[in-house]
């Protein structure tokens, strides 16, 4: 079992609202590994789009990623690209 | 709440007035959560119970984003999936369990309450889309809860200055608003002749119906101004215009305590005596309509039996009701109209057509004569029910003579089979209702016929100008005021004098404080309103002089517009009924007339 962290940024306009969110609790019940985003020490569980929403994540704020199981690698990899993509919103 | 998000929402006023107050919702899951601690030993069984509600609310939202057809709105289907995915969220689920575990709740208040937590961090985010989202949380809540409670029909309690907002009102709710002391009611369903209306004008409060959606859009605890006069609810109001309102509401409400108290029975101001009856649809609204000093029921829709039951009533079911009616009203007469169902009241129970043109289809006395075992059992009733004080029946909707005899004839039909019965029966007089221009154009010939004449100006208008009323988009266009329904009008009260029959007046122009003197001035004499308004119908034809009012109809007539119409009546009849006129609202709609 390894973990993993990494750095994502918010790149659309509306930061992670409601469509957002649940495109990531999408992305991460389709990995065994645990994800978890964390804004200023606050924590979030990729799995739940209300503790998403509640970090208020606005355009440009900067979060940490940190995925804990076996399929980690490819997690980490999905999670970073879907951020990297502005979760495909227009900028 | 300073009225930054200041909305207006518009509805259909089904009991006037104006209050101000603070929204109690009743979702279409309505739920009152009762909060009962569990033992110990429950607490598996509870959570286990949690996660069966969970899993069938999911499937619940499933099924509906399943049927949602390719024209659905994207963001609909969105929503649905962030309510589906939030209907099994960790952080809702964890709290609910861990409030089972530890606080030993049952499932029902442990949801409500890691609802109430996630909610009020959720309201605290500086970011208007993320505070928005706690209703979507609250949304999926309370439909864990209905499937953990199951349908009930107990409201929750209400205290003074609560606006109760519910989607849909059934008469276990009425029942149960007598005697609360809520300020106002807002339905979201409900046309002005639907049985939601029909409940809520027996409330005496303040009630706008047909608000789509309102449960939806409004938040529980949110200021909210319930304007009947207008039709329509603001919600978010700014404090200014919630004292303006406070401040029309209070003049409103002594307004009408002096109307009421006064006690001369009606005539205009040169003598000439009008008589005011109530339209009613529930014997409860028969009491009203004494107590309002009514000289009778012009009216009694008798559709209320019929609507929302799988099979229509039967006879003795319907001659109770009808007994407690004419009992109600003591000396004074009940006009029963018969049923009138089809168009854009309920269809009749057996009909199930889709029809593209309802209000011109299979309705009221076409449906009656094409059902007739059932329509001469309410002749039957009728009859019987003509024992216990003066009733009087009407035929909606007749087209001309040969229908109204084809109906007379059933009616006769019914007499002789109490006959053959043995039941007691009374005397009936028996009336058509001319809302048709045909019965229009017939009203001497069916005047011979029959004992008595009533215009039902609602449908009239909308046939006379072929406009559906139920049309928001061509809805405007029936205005009541039409020189060409004027014509038809003076054409009717000429054929009822010329053969000496009672004529009254049933529609809401006979209501429209606007149009009162026109009506007048056109020769009607008797006049059938709604219960609230009987006491303006009163002080409208006290300030009135017939004579002028006869003069302003005649120029009425030889008018070419609505508009001309409008503002004749505006010139000469302001300066008396200008006040009354700017205080219930009318006033303000009627400056820009439309030509």
């Amino acid at each position: 079992m390894s973990e993993l962290r990494g750095q994502v940024a918010i790149l659309n306009p509306l930061g992670l609202h409601a469509r957002p969110a649940a495109l990531l609790v999408a992305l991460a019940q389709g990995y065994r590994s645990q994800i978890v985003l964390e804004k200023d020490g606050q924590r979030a569980r990729a799995t739940s789009v209300l503790e998403l929403l509640m970090l208020c994540a606005q355009q440009g704020s900067q979060l940490e990623v940190c995925v804990q199981g076996d399929d980690a690698a490819e997690a980490i990899t999905a999670v970073c690209a879907l951020f990297e993509a502005g979760f495909e919103e227009p900028t | 709440m300073s009225g930054e998000r200041r909305s207006v929402m518009r509805g259909i006023g089904a009991s006037p007035g104006i209050a101000v107050g603070t929204s109690l919702v009743i979702g279409r899951h309505r739920q009152p959560v009762l909060h009962t601690h569990i033992e110990p030993g429950r607490v598996a069984a509870e959570v286990q119970r949690l996660r069966g509600a969970v899993e069938r609310s999911r499937a619940e939202l499933a099924s509906v984003r399943d049927r949602l057809g390719a024209d659905a709105p994207a963001d609909y289907r969105l929503i649905l999936d962030a309510h589906m995915m939030m209907s099994r969220d960790d952080l809702l689920i964890d709290g609910a369990i861990a409030g089972i575990q530890q606080e030993l709740v049952c499932a029902e208040w442990a949801v409500e309450r890691s609802v109430a937590s996630i909610r009020a961090h959720l309201r605290q985010a500086p970011e208007g889309y993320i505070r928005e989202r706690a209703q979507d949380v609250d949304q999926v809540g309370q439909r864990i809860i209905e499937q953990l409670v199951g349908r009930t029909t107990t409201l929750p309690p209400m205290a003074d200055g609560d606006v109760l907002v519910i989607h849909d009102l059934h008469p276990a709710d009425a029942a149960q608003l007598l005697h609360a002391p809520i300020a106002a009611l807002v339905t979201g369903l409900g046309s002005a002749t639907s049985h939601t209306a029909i409940l809520a004008r027996t409330l005496e409060i303040p009630a706008v119906v047909g608000v789509a959606d309102i449960t939806e859009v409004v938040g529980v605890g949110d200021r909210i101004i319930v304007d009947s006069l207008h039709a329509r609810v603001v919600l978010d109001p700014p404090d200014a215009e919630c004292e303006q309102a406070t401040a029309w509401a209070n003049r409103y409400r002594s307004f009408m305590r002096r109307l009421r108290a006064q006690d001369e029975l009606p005539a205009t101001r040169d003598g000439v005596d009008v008589q005011l009856l109530a339209n009613v649809d529930l014997p409860a609204e028969a009491a009203m309509a004494v107590d309002a000093r009514a000289q009778g029921i012009g009216l009694y829709r008798t559709e209320f039996l019929y609507m929302s039951r799988a099979q229509a009533p039967t006879e003795d079911e319907q001659l109770k009701v009808y007994r407690e009616m004419a009992s109600a009203v003591g000396e004074r007469s009940v006009v029963l109209r018969t049923v009138d169902m089809g168009g854009d009241n309920l269809t009749i129970p057996d009909e199930a057509h889709d029809v593209p043109n309802p209000a011109l289809g299979l309705r009221a006395i076409r449906a009656a004569l094409s059902q007739p075992a059932v329509f001469r059992t309410q002749l039957r009733a009728v009859l019987r029910a003509a024992t216990v004080g003066k009733v009087r029946v009407m035929f909606p909707l007749i087209s001309g003579v040969a229908e109204f005899e084809e109906a007379c004839a059933c009616l006769e039909q019914a007499r002789q089979e109490l006959v053959e019965r043995g039941d007691a029966f009374g005397q009936v007089e028996v009336g058509a209702m001319i809302e048709l221009p045909s019965a229009v154009w017939m009203a001497d010939q069916l005047a011979r016929r029959c004992d008595f004449l009533s215009v039902g100006t609602n449908d009239l208008v909308q046939y006379t100008l072929g406009v559906d009323r139920t049309n928001p988009d061509v809805a405007y266009l029936g205005d009541a005021l039409h020189p060409a329904v004027l014509r038809q009008l003076r054409h009717v009260v000429q054929a009822a004098a010329a053969h000496g029959r009672d004529l009254s007046m049933c529609g809401d122009m006979a209501a429209d404080l606007f149009a009162l003197p026109i009506v007048i001035g056109l020769g009607f004499r008797r006049l059938s309103v709604p219960v609230s308004a009987l006491p303006l119908v009163r002080e409208v034809v006290r300030h009135v002089d017939a004579a002028a009012a006869e003069e302003v109809a005649g120029q009425a007539l030889r008018a070419a517009t609505v508009g001309d119409v409008r503002r004749l009546v505006s010139e000469a009849f302001e300066p008396e009924l200008g006040p009354i006129w700017i205080e219930t609202g009318v006033l303000e709609e009627r400056v820009a007339p439309r030509g």
